[in-house]
């Protein structure tokens, strides 16, 4: 079993979780069905009060799955507590770097990535359990990418909410006209900063 | 997968810009089985790789 690091923020300290690699469809579609419910919650509570839903309400990682093709997706949680704490869906095959300098290199990218809503700050309802579950997740990302060859460096689009998170790690490359959203690229340099 | 361990004060920076923000990244158009209106605005429509994706399922 693998484990990774990451911070229980009711007691303040970093506690050990099981970083699980090629999570089974049935582990996903019940960690789907946890998060839908809070998702929708999370969405009627915004809408009652005039502000706009998060912007990943309507995802479904069942969707996603059912939409993988050729094996190249990987699907990575984090579990503590017997819950996965957070999810991330990686593109296993290599892409081009879009970083300017860089067309040689290849990267791996994040298809989706998502932390439990519990774990969220927006989540109003409760205070968040954990953190640290993103950084987790793509530190995870980072060395799937390191052993595919491609020192670490991935991609990813981010929704224009989680902008402030990945400006600081990555390169921004601008908004992707193909995507409607921003692209981020971590080069080789800034992955190993994170591990 | 062994991911190596960060120092404590390292990660600690890091689970606080995580905490300042959402993480979450991904096309929120992709793998949906819904074809969303025409009118496509940034919040709602359908990418090349989307249309890609649904081809390709549909191929099965």
């Amino acid at each position: 079993m693998s484990s990774i690091q990451i911070r229980d923020r009711r007691i303040g300290e970093f506690v050990e979780a099981e970083l699980v690699s090629d999570l089974s469809t049935d582990e996903l579609t019940r960690t789907e069905h946890t998060y839908r419910e809070l998702r929708e919650r999370r969405a009627a509570d915004a809408i009652a009060e005039g502000a706009p839903p998060p912007q990943h309400s309507e995802w479904d990682w069942t969707l996603k799955a059912s939409g993988d093709d050729g094996g190249s997706y990987r699907y990575f949680g984090i579990r503590r507590e017997g819950l996965i704490q957070g999810l991330i869906m990686l593109n296993a095959a290599p892409q081009q770097s879009r970083s300017p300098g860089h067309e040689d290199d290849q990267i791996l990218y994040v298809e989706f990535i998502e932390t439990a809503p519990w774990n969220q700050n927006t989540y109003a309802r409760t205070s968040p359990r954990y953190g640290g579950i993103g950084i987790a997740l793509l530190r995870a990302a980072i060395q799937t990418s390191r052993e595919a060859g491609c020192g670490g460096r991935i991609g990813l689009h981010s929704l224009p909410q989680s902008e402030g998170f990945y400006r600081p790690n990555f390169q921004d490359l601008g908004v992707d006209p193909a995507e409607d959203l921003r692209y981020f690229e971590m080069s080789e340099e800034q992955a190993l900063r994170l591990l | 997968m062994n991911v190596p361990k960060l120092s404590h004060a390292k990660l600690l920076r890091l689970v606080e810009q995580e905490n300042n923000a959402s993480v979450t990244a991904g096309n929120p158009r992709r793998f949906f089985k819904k074809k969303p209106a025409p009118d496509s605005s940034a919040q709602s429509g359908v990418t090349s790789r989307t249309k890609k994706a649904f081809a390709s399922a549909n191929s099965k």
